[in-house]
């Protein structure tokens, strides 16, 4: 790549970073620092206390979900003898996180509310359809949605930190034993760091919750308070000081996951080459096992939803062609966005690129860009949404008599996907960076290439499949991302989002244009997923 | 892979530049600020499923392009409101259609709407309409109280709102959120009936009962067809959607008595859609237009024949279609708009402590 553009994406993603994280962080500093809103109660009430407590189980029983989910998945993917099994696994773990979490939800609602359902019977029988279980629900759908994050976390962590001790332990207890005793514990620090994550991401979901009956959690209270911060003066303190009991948490959870996610860091500039070439592999025993269990959790709502179509007011036909009806209307701005927050996540990641020999300022500079970006994410959707709001809404950046970038362009929207998912190419981009041999750029930089040309000849080529396969994911979230979409997307523009039109219309019940628009949402993420592992694993 | 970085670079660059064009294509049309009449901006907290094939119907009729916002269910009216509250000063919407009437009451009194009187309004009765022209009422829908017939019995019912608090209900209730959509409006109007004391005892009740907040009204009946709860206090409209999903749901109509007895208040609730003109519009023309449309008789007859099956407010177009309003309760519509507030507070303070 040329460095002029190279300059240019650089330009373009610091423009993207301060216009996006930079604008939340602005706002919340700005509008937080003044304090609680007038007459706004800092110390929770009861009734808040109890949401929160709430929130803090289910999204713990999340956590223990997808562990047991993730654990055989992780194990397969170990000893998967071959690299096409591993990759087939991989891309079933990708698709939960690229499909709107709210399907699987809406699969259980059709099934708990349809009298004639067999399954129903079965919810019934075993209790699971029964008063104050919602919770448990919504965290058996979360973990659904989650459990691939520790099951590709604990497959990486394997190849630099647990191969050895699984080694070792392999000389007097079975492989499945040796893996939980001898390995497990050894990658205690990144297992921490991705239950961590599941955590964070259980409590601020609040697409889940609601369609399983279980509205009394933090994250659907913050959703009710965003709708009545405007008519605060600072809506965005008001929201702060509303969640700062959950932010407490989130950042205790982070310093809990520091340790690992520095190990997870250092993982990149380590060459444990016995680890990779001494793969342990056996028989395809694991891996069956575990892709069966994967494809039923994808499959299952596919069949749900097809079962429910049969015999409604209307044909499958007249339901498709309904729901390409609304694809036409919504989806082409849903894409537009999501693939612009994409490129412009990417260009965060290009911006944010630094290597040991540049100026020190400029180091720093890319690390407080990285800190930001970080922080941001593990925001509550509705706080990102109101900040960005309060910004692009501004009198003075978007006058309303006429045209401009709040109203008519997806800008903001664009900056809350940017806020939201920029940190998955952004954390990819300087985990490969560290890899990259420091002979490479040192040989550009005795040839005489500068800064910038060193990262266009010898380090991004070193990267690019990976940062577009970053890319894919920022754009299947974006795609299915409701929380903040439903805050920010502009009324005169070409239409609004997707997933927020299909998660409204989850809530109404079982109808056969909701359920094949949950089709084609899940065959997007089907497609977005099967796309990554052949972007990574593809040989330059 | 420096040629194919290339083209990456290219198809990356290209998409970032899509930022731009889609609100550039307009840019020309929106230029003309609040003189343009061939777009039209509305918030609406109707149903999108009902609301959407009627903009689209407005939108092809007349060539003027309906830009829209709706609300989620679980934030309904609520969430519109406060934006047009904090649009005050730089007004993006043109047009306010509500699925109730109360919030519209509250925004006429805080300034956020402008009068106009639609030409095609004047059939319906002075009570739907607002002597200052700030708005203008359409049909109707109840609140009512939804059952399963095969679940629960017909003289287990509550005759009257009131009975919910009774202890024979606990833990069989579900009600959306009382600070969003019809619920507010409807727990204003109790407020205003019964007075404070009166609604914090209900209040208490209730919450002794372990009502289930749910995600909104239709979410409610969801609940009551799942069999987690017995009654559903909700709109007539998601009873009817179920009904016609095949679900096993019935409803009654619950009186407004008060819990004393000693104001006897027959009927229950029902409560108009509202359409009204947003003071500031940017586009003046092509919104009085809109408005025109939403409160015609087409557009009460097409509510009704929907599965919403909103009530018309002309009595006329009532009798040509055969139409009734059961037990309607007689409701002053504004005392209840002027007790929002102190109903939220009561709502937070008491039901949902």
């Amino acid at each position: 790549m040329p460095a002029s553009i190279v300059r240019v994406v650089r330009l373009v993603g610091w423009i993207a970073l301060l216009g996006s994280c930079g604008v939340v962080v602005a706002v919340v500093v700005v509008e937080a620092a003044a304090g609680p809103e007038i007459g706004q109660r800092l110390w929770p009430t009861p009734r808040l206390w109890r949401y929160f407590f709430t929130t803090l189980w289910m999204s713990a029983a999340t956590v223990v979900m997808a562990l047991l989910l993730a654990l055989p998945a992780a194990y397969a993917l170990i000893r998967a003898p071959h690299g096409w099994q591993r990759r087939w696994l991989l891309a079933l773990c990708v698709i939960p996180l690229l499909t709107m979490p709210s399907t699987f939800a809406y699969a259980w609602l059709i099934v708990a509310t349809d009298r004639g359902a067999v399954l129903r019977s079965v919810l019934n029988t075993l209790g699971l359809n029964a008063v104050g279980v919602e919770p448990l629900r919504a965290a058996w759908v979360l973990a659904v949605w989650l459990w691939p994050i520790p099951a590709l976390v604990l497959a990486a962590a394997f190849r630099y930190m647990g191969a050895g001790a699984y080694r070792l332990a392999c000389m007097d207890a079975s492989p499945r034993r040796a893996f939980v005793v001898g390995a497990l514990p050894v990658m205690r620090g990144p297992l921490i760091a991705a239950c961590a994550i599941v955590f964070i991401l259980a409590a601020i979901d609040t697409t889940v919750a609601p369609l399983m009956n279980a509205s009394d959690v933090w994250a659907v209270e913050m959703l009710a308070c965003a709708k009545i911060a405007g008519k605060y003066s600072r809506p965005a303190a008001y929201l702060f000081w509303q969640a700062w009991p959950m932010l407490a948490v989130t950042a205790g959870l982070v310093l809990a996951a520091l340790p690992g996610l520095r190990q997870m860091a250092g993982w990149a500039s380590e060459s444990d080459v016995s680890a990779q070439s001494d793969r342990p592999s056996a028989g395809s025993g694991a891996w069956v096992v575990s892709v069966v269990l994967a494809t039923g959790m994808i499959v299952a709502p596919i069949l749900i939803f097809a079962f429910a179509m049969a015999g409604r007011r209307y044909t499958a036909a007249e339901s498709f062609a309904a729901a390409f009806g609304t694809l036409r209307v919504a989806g082409v701005p849903t894409l537009i966005v999501a693939l612009s927050a994409a490129a412009a996540a990417m260009a965060v990641a290009v911006a944010l690129l630094d290597e040991p020999n540049w100026p020190r300022p400029l180091r720093v500079a890319s690390a407080i860009g990285v800190g930001v970006v970080l922080l941001i994410a593990v925001l509550p959707p509705p706080l990102i949404a109101e900040t960005l709001v309060a910004f692009f809404s501004n009198e003075h950046i978007s006058k309303a008599s006429g045209w401009n970038v709040y109203d008519n362009t997806p800008i903001t929207w664009i900056a809350a996907m940017v806020a939201r998912f920029a940190f998955i190419p952004v954390c990819l981009v300087r985990l490969l960076n560290r890899r990259i041999p420091r002979d490479l750029t040192d040989q550009a930089l005795s040839d005489g290439a500068n800064r910038i040309e060193r990262l266009s000849c010898a380090r991004l080529p070193m990267m690019w499949r990976p940062l577009l396969a970053a890319g894919v994911a920022v754009a299947g979230l974006s795609l299915s991302e409701v929380a903040a979409a439903g805050l920010v997307q502009p009324t005169q523009w070409l239409g609004g989002s997707l997933a927020v039109y299909v998660d409204w219309q989850m809530h109404y019940g079982r109808h056969n244009q909701t359920i094949a628009l949950s089709l084609i949402m899940m065959a997007m993420g089907i497609v977005a997923a099967l796309l990554l592992p052949l972007l990574v694993s593809r040989r330059r | 892979m420096i040629v194919r970085m290339g083209k990456t670079g290219a198809i990356f660059s290209a998409m970032v530049l899509l930022i731009g064009p889609p609100g550039g294509c307009d840019r020309g049309k929106g230029q003309a600020g609040s003189t343009a009449t061939d777009r039209v901006v509305i918030y609406c907290s109707v149903d999108i499923a009902f609301a959407e094939p009627i903009l689209d119907a407005f939108a092809r009729q007349t060539g003027i392009k309906v830009y829209r916002q709706f609300d989620t269910e679980a934030g309904k009216t609520t969430g519109l409101m406060q934006k047009l509250l904090a649009e005050r000063g730089n007004p993006r919407a043109d047009v306010w259609w509500s699925g109730e009437i109360f919030g519209t009451m509250q925004l006429a009194r805080q300034g956020i709407l402008v009068s106009y009187r639609p030409t095609t309004a004047a059939d319906i009765p002075a009570q739907y309409r607002d002597p200052g022209g700030l708005w203008t009422a359409i049909g109707l829908r109840g609140r009512v109280l939804a059952y399963d017939p095969q679940r629960t019995k017909a003289e287990d019912l509550p005759r009257r709102w009131c009975d919910l608090a009774d202890p024979r209900y606990k833990g069989r209730i579900a009600m959306a959120d009382p600070r969003f959509g019809t619920t507010r409006g409807h727990m204003a109007t109790l407020l205003s009936l019964w007075g404070e004391k009166a609604m914090t005892h209900f209040y208490e009740g209730l919450r002794s009962n372990g009502f289930r907040r749910s995600d909104g009204n239709s979410h409610s009946v969801l609940l009551l067809v799942r069999g987690v709860v017995d009654l559903a206090a909700t709109d007539t409209d998601d009873v009817i959607v179920a009904q016609q999903r095949g679900d096993s749901v019935a409803m009654v109509y619950p009186d407004l008595d008060a819990p004393d007895g000693k104001r006897p208040v027959p009927g229950t609730l029902w409560i108009p859609c509202s359409v009204a003109l947003v003071k500031g519009a940017p586009h003046g023309t092509a919104a009085r237009k809109l408005v025109d449309y939403l409160v015609s008789e087409q557009i009460e007859r097409r509510l009704y024949a929907s599965d919403s099956r909103n009530v018309p407010v002309r009595p006329a177009l009532r009798k040509k279609l055969g139409a009734s309003l059961p037990a309607e309760g007689r409701v002053d519509y504004a005392a209840a708009a002027a007790v929002l507030d102190r109903s939220d507070e009561l709502v937070t303070d008491v039901l949902l402590k």
